[in-house]
């Protein structure tokens, strides 16, 4: 082949080009210390680095909800050991109060350290975490235990704050149910009260009846005996679809929370409930059907009225008081161990993805420095070669 | 035969080892001049002398000048440009939208969207939260705004493209008219004395030039002229007549190129050389990766939305819609948090239930895992990261391709530049060839001038 001036230029120049953007290339991954640094460079490492970023930050998510979990659950068992020990106490008391040795004023005495008792034991039903109480269910703004039993009530009637409709709405009613509820009306038609239609639900608004109902005549029936009654001024007030009515219904005793869960996710599709509300753990609607608080005042009475018959019939009820906090202590306990478990496994999995997205993204430094002097060298003999490509031609020897 | 013949002869050789030299120096001085094709003198030998019966040949002439090119090269490298053009301009395109979606460095939409459901998952815990609902609605807000920049970004490399197509089709048209002008030049210099070298040079830049920009096909006619057809066989030139491209907006705001001939669109026709990829880039690639992202917004908005709606805001009224999309055929450039909700972030529907149980924003968070694209085979990030392993593949594509059709180029130039380019080496040796000859015509000359002087001197 013909060798001309120009293809000599051309080559050296284009190896020049070659080892310029190799030595580049890798002093670009040895500075940003990762070997994909755009998509193009591995297309299949960058869809794992998205997958693996995004995996990484949907488990540091799981780890803050166990975190805050794990806290709510261990003061919850915290306060229901208190709980446990007050009642043990207050056997104990029963027990010396119901033998014969004890009198009257010894039993006033111990009346009046019962109630100390129920005092210490509202603080730890009423206790907080955060500002959110703990055993409120999701009423956690709501303050979970009364310090005398309520009757059974029906609240006021509330309007949600963005309704379209400005006549009054009034409930009424004696209350019939066992357990507080928040019963919810949604509008599905809107309308006069003749025209609108509207569904119902018990639980706050997590589930509805399902088919809609008229509102002819103003007065609907909630359910358990709570009605809520619409004045729309006759016509002049209309509905407007999803305006909401609410009325909270609660149940005769001591509780003011619902029986709702709380739940985290603590890991991928893995929901847990991390609350034991103040039902399950101190009234009769517990495992064992033994209001404490009721208990208690009920053994206060006894001994303040020196009923030994009284006092013996409240030893049994404290037993099974104590087994409810103990099984919901056991509840708690079950809690703690799954978030443990679930804690556990995220560290695992998420040590896994960090190294994976480590070994994917992240030059090997020793490598890449072993490569890059290589390509140091190939580039100075470029650089060499390209100096002498003027020295070789015959013009040097005519003189 | 007299003595005044030999220094007839010697005029000519003089002369024409001058015209050598000249055009030894003409070599030297385009040793740098690209597409220009080295020339040599074609020397003969002229005139004749009577030997006895016979006669011997005894002058010298320039018969011509020659270009030496390889016909079949210059082809081969005519088509290369082509495939030349088409891939670097692709590289081009594609790595503009590579940049602008990338995601592999992090603090593009796949982090924005982590945020985003994170913030979520924060106001599960404490749903009446203001820090909490303030953030969702700061990382909602930064998820649309990324959305609808990424979506700018692409509408802005569209317009560029149609910008570059514009252009290109004017350098084509440029480029025709050249060819053209050759052309009609060529026809007006009959004959192959040479007179035409920088010419045809010229011409074959102009096909190079224009196969760079345009998937051509040329054909040459005996009277030296060159026609160029495009792909499916549409005359751009034939001999001295000539066609212009136009460039006409199509209904989707695209650019269509029309024929002057036949007044149809080209369009099909147009898939080799820098035209050939700003095309493809325009009607195919860039709308592809517009409508991942409008996949990717409908089905992140449609489902939040949805879900949103069924809660309840912080005024136990249910939600509203959580996004806002104002124009259903430009969702992601027009995505943004219902301005309700911007508003007043108690309108955030965090739960399912009046007592702000904090459900609803952990459903909402949990969408991170739902499937919701591709026939549900694909959750919104595992479908971002596709969308991006899918433009470095095709970038890395690119650029292997146009790594690779450089190197043939440079192969194909190389040959080129062994048969036409200029050696310096060989010129100087020519140089030093013709300048003896001259040289020795000068001797002579001196020579003939003494035996002039003897012959003289016989008569004195």
């Amino acid at each position: 082949m013909r060798i001309t001036d120009n293809i000599r230029f051309n080559t050296t120049v284009n190896n020049l080009f070659n080892a310029q953007s190799q030595y580049n290339d890798l002093m670009e991954k040895m500075v940003s210390q990762k070997k994909v640094n755009r998509a193009s460079d591995s297309p299949v490492a960058a869809t794992k680095i998205i997958d693996l970023r995004q995996g990484i930050a949907a488990n540091e998510q799981y780890r803050k909800n166990i975190t805050d979990s794990d806290a709510w659950i261990s003061m919850t068992e915290s306060k229901l050991s208190g709980a446990y020990d007050l009642l043990v106490k207050a056997r104990e008391i029963a027990l010396g109060m119901v033998t014969a040795t004890a009198n009257a004023a010894g039993r006033k005495i111990a009346a009046q350290e019962v109630q100390s008792l129920i005092d210490e034991m509202a603080g730890l039903a009423n206790a907080k975490h955060g500002d959110r109480y703990l055993f409120s269910g999701s009423k956690n703004g709501t303050i979970p235990f009364l310090a005398a039993p309520g009757e059974p009530s029906i609240e006021a009637a509330e309007k949600a704050g963005n309704n379209a409709f400005e006549g009054t709405a009034v409930s009424s009613g004696t209350y019939l149910g066992t357990s507080n509820k928040t019963y919810v009306l949604k509008i599905t038609r809107e309308g006069s009260l003749a025209a609108a239609t509207a569904q119902i639900s018990s639980d706050g608004g997590r589930t509805w009846n399902g088919t809609d109902l008229d509102m002819d005549g103003g007065a609907i029936a909630l359910g358990d005996g709570v009605v809520l009654t619409f004045d729309d001024a006759a016509g002049a007030e209309t509905f407007g679809v999803n305006d909401i009515f609410i009325v909270n219904a609660t149940a005769e005793g001591y509780y003011r929370g619902n029986d709702d869960p709380l739940s985290l996710t603590i890991n991928r599709g893995m929901d847990m409930t991390y609350n034991i509300t103040g039902a399950e753990a101190f009234t009769a609607a517990g495992q064992t059907g033994i209001d404490i608080f009721a208990t208690l005042n009920d053994l206060k009475e006894a001994l303040a009225g020196n009923d030994v018959q009284g006092i013996s019939g409240q030893l049994e009820n404290l037993k099974k008081a104590q087994d409810q906090i103990t099984l919901n202590q056991s509840r708690c306990g079950t809690k703690a161990s799954h978030i443990e478990m679930a804690k556990n496994n995220l560290d695992i999995l998420n040590e896994k993805l960090i190294s994976l997205l480590s070994e994917t993204q992240d030059a090997d430094l020793a490598e890449f420095a072993t490569r890059l002097s290589i390509k140091e060298v190939a580039l100075q003999a470029s650089y060499a070669m390209a100096a002498k490509i003027g020295d070789t031609t015959i013009l040097n020897f005519l003189k | 035969m007299s003595i005044n013949s030999i220094l007839f002869t010697l005029r000519d050789a003089l002369t024409s080892s001058q015209t050598a030299i000249d055009i030894t120096g003409g070599n030297i001085a385009n040793v740098n001049t690209p597409g220009y094709s080295r020339q040599r003198t074609d020397l003969n030998s002229v005139g004749n002398v009577r030997v006895g019966a016979a006669s011997a040949q005894i002058g010298v002439t320039v018969s011509r000048i020659e270009r030496l090119y390889d016909r079949f090269v210059e082809s081969q490298i005519i088509d290369q440009q082509q495939n030349m053009g088409y891939s670097d301009t692709l590289l081009q395109g594609l790595q503009y939208i590579e940049v602008m979606i990338d995601d592999t460095r992090g603090g593009g939409i796949g982090d924005q969207l982590s945020k985003f459901w994170s913030s979520w998952g924060d106001l599960s815990k404490n749903p009446g939260g203001i820090v909490e609902r303030s953030a969702l609605l700061s990382a909602a807000e930064n998820l649309t705004g990324s959305l609808v920049s990424y979506k700018r970004n692409l509408d802005f490399i569209t317009s560029d493209m149609i910008r570059n197509i514009a252009d290109t089709v004017t350098q084509i048209n440029g480029k025709v008219a050249e060819i053209k002008e050759l052309n009609t030049r060529i026809i007006e210099m009959p004959g192959d004395k040479g007179d035409k070298n920088d010419i045809l040079d010229k011409r074959t830049q102009a096909l190079k030039e224009l196969g760079v920009l345009i998937n051509i096909a040329h054909v040459e006619n005996d009277n030296g002229t060159v026609n160029v057809y495009l792909s499916n066989g549409e005359p751009l030139l034939q001999e001295t007549l000539d066609q212009t491209l136009s460039v006409v907006p199509n209904a989707d705001g695209q650019s269509d190129i029309y024929s002057s001939i036949s007044g149809k669109t080209v369009k099909s026709a147009l898939t080799g050389g820098k035209l050939g990829a700003l095309i493809e880039l325009q009607d195919a690639i860039i709308p592809q990766y517009i409508q991942y992202i409008e996949t990717f917004t409908d089905a992140l908005a449609d489902r939040v939305n949805e879900l949103h709606r069924g809660g309840f805001d912080a005024y136990n009224n249910t939600g509203l819609d959580f996004f806002e999309i104002a124009d259903a055929d430009d969702s992601a450039g027009t995505i943004r948090v219902n301005t309700a909700l911007a508003a007043d972030f108690n309108r955030i529907a965090a739960s399912t239930s009046v007592t702000g149980n904090g459900e609803n924003a952990s459903l909402i968070s949990a969408v991170q895992n739902e499937l919701l694209i591709n026939n549900q085979t694909s959750s919104l990030s595992s479908f971002l990261a596709a969308t991006v392993g899918q433009i470095g593949q095709q970038v890395s594509l690119a650029k292997t391709n146009s790594d690779r059709q450089s190197v043939i180029a440079n192969h194909l130039n190389n040959q080129r530049e062994s048969v036409s380019g200029v050696s310096i080496d060989e010129e100087m040796i020519r140089l030093i060839k013709y300048q003896m000859g001259y040289t020795a015509a000068g001797k002579m000359v001196s020579v003939v001038d003494e035996m002039l002087d003897t012959l003289m001197g016989l008569v004195k």
